[in-house]
């Protein structure tokens, strides 16, 4: 598997066949016992955590369930202002205005500044979890199942957020989804998964005429119709 | 069935609260709360019942019961403290380091506490204290270097807890060093199951405080301390039981106080022991 720059490389797979171990993997989060890993032509399988951690900035995750990620005595300012506290001291008002930028940049206002995580809703708690990755100025942004927790009409603007940031961020993105209908708007490739292997990856838009795989073809149809009639599996 | 439990806590919060805020007030306050001084001996009025100058009568020295068991609100409260505090200053940091950095580290930590919890905690603060000569200040020194290991192994549990939440993760992904993650996510999450928790053993030190007082181990005669009044009046426990029986009822009533507070602490923040 592999993404390349400024591309938006999909990665579906039915829920538990690893693709979230798979992004930690990547990430360096949790060690491999076998493959390798590397990131811009160096190889960091196994790295350590502290040899890790320079390289952690070029590289953020955004959570499924971002809540949980949000340290529950911090305030959403110091949520966002982790990654800039991490290297180097800024002014209080500097680091302020910081925050504020990266929420705005994802349609937060500097309201939520003195809330806490449990006092934002669903939708708000995944842009905080966006705009904490994207505080780091990363290259690459994973993003596992952003909006599983969210109604349609959420999914649809965070969707175009997330092109949007693309766009104007210059970002690479790894898009991790049990959610198949996603893939041909969003993706330039996608990979698909089964019980921990990568089975095969195809054109994102030609996911549906292109696959090899009996699975990939499975998991296609598994998708809901809006039209019954269109239906591929009839219960 | 819910409605229950909930009033159950707030009122062993509250009983609990009231109780240790009035034993804190009063060992503030005990100079100016004492009748007559703690530590005057007149031998003509030695063993008198209650009456209006000695609301609680006099011991076998004569001296004012009621005034001896305020000041030694002051000493065992005090001391429980100070016990309370070196404790954790040596239990906390190693119990964040055992259950932080795991490995051979937390072996290492773990198995010297389990040494130390392999004596029974009384003999072994009766050993050291016997050791280094019978004194309030022996005696805590003794009471720490035991009961450091068992609360150092609960905070190891939390920090454990934790370290697993997906926040944590979350803070090495951003690239924070372990220092900056423990400091600024472990310790202040696990401070408040660590006060509550620490709110609880208080109970236990007073009493085992007063328990190696009343051996003879610890605070020494005149200075009024709870243990100490209750080996005083042993000889008189057929004769005059009014004398045990009140420094007796102050241990319990402080050690119920703080057991109840922090029995509604726990409940309130749902704290597994």
């Amino acid at each position: 598997m592999q993404i390349k720059q400024g591309m938006t490389l999909g990665l579906v797979g039915e829920s538990g066949c690893g693709k979230t171990t798979l992004s930690k993997l990547l990430l360096g989060l949790e060690p491999a016992t076998s493959g390798r890993v590397t990131f811009d032509g160096i190889d960091i399988t196994g790295w350590s955590a502290g040899r890790m951690r320079p390289l952690r900035s070029r590289m953020q995750l955004v959570f499924q369930n971002s809540v949980a990620t949000f340290d529950p005595l911090f305030t959403i300012e110091r949520i966002v202002a982790e990654p800039l506290d991490n290297n180097g001291r800024l002014s209080v008002r500097e680091r302020r205005r910081a925050v504020i930028e990266w929420l705005s940049l994802v349609d937060l206002d500097g309201q939520v500044l003195n809330r806490y995580p449990h006092e934002l809703s669903g939708g708000q708690q995944q842009r905080v979890g966006i705009a904490r990755a994207l505080a780091s100025r990363p290259e690459l942004l994973v993003c596992d199942e952003p909006f599983s927790s969210q109604d349609f009409m959420h999914r649809k603007t965070m969707l175009q957020l997330l092109l949007r940031l693309k766009r104007q961020l210059n970002l690479t993105y790894l898009f991790i989804t049990h959610d198949l209908s996603l893939v041909p708007e969003l993706c330039d490739e996608v990979s698909v998964m089964h019980r921990g292997k990568v089975l095969e990856t195809v054109k994102g838009d030609r996911i549906a005429a292109d696959c090899n795989h009996p699975y990939t073809r499975e998991l296609w149809n598994a998708v809901p119709a809006l039209n019954p009639r269109d239906r591929k599996i009839r219960f | 069935m819910k409605r229950k439990t909930i009033s159950w806590r707030a009122v062993s919060l509250w009983t609990g609260g009231s109780l240790v805020a009035l034993a804190v007030c009063v060992g503030i306050f005990a100079p100016y709360l004492t009748p007559s001084d703690p530590l005057l001996i007149n031998l003509d009025i030695r063993l008198s019942p209650p009456s209006l100058h000695y609301p609680l009568g006099t011991d076998q020295m004569g001296r004012c019961v009621l005034s001896r068991l305020i000041m030694g609100t002051r000493t065992s409260l005090f001391y429980s403290m100070l016990a309370l505090g070196a404790a954790l200053s040596i239990s906390v940091p190693l119990g964040l380091l055992a259950g932080f950095a795991g490995g051979r580290t937390d072996r290492f930590i773990m198995r010297t506490i389990d040494m130390l919890l392999a004596f029974p905690s009384l003999i072994l603060s009766i050993a050291i204290t016997g050791l280094l000569g019978p004194s309030l200040a022996n005696l805590l020194l003794a009471f720490v270097l035991v009961w450091w290991a068992g609360y150092a192994r609960i905070v190891r549990g939390i920090v454990m807890q934790i370290k697993e939440k997906d926040f944590i993760m979350a803070a090495r992904s951003s690239g924070g060093s372990p220092t900056q993650i423990v400091l600024r996510h472990i310790l202040p999450n696990a401070a408040r199951p660590m006060l509550v928790l620490a709110s609880l053993e208080i109970g236990t030190i007073m009493l085992s405080i007063s328990g190696l007082s009343f051996l003879g181990l610890g605070s020494q005669p005149p200075t009024p301390e709870w243990g100490v009044m209750l080996n005083d009046s042993r000889p008189y426990m057929q004769t005059i039981p009014r004398l045990m029986l009140y420094p007796g009822l102050a241990i319990m009533t402080v050690t119920i106080g703080f057991n109840l507070l922090g029995e509604g602490l726990r409940k309130r923040d749902r704290i597994e022991t």
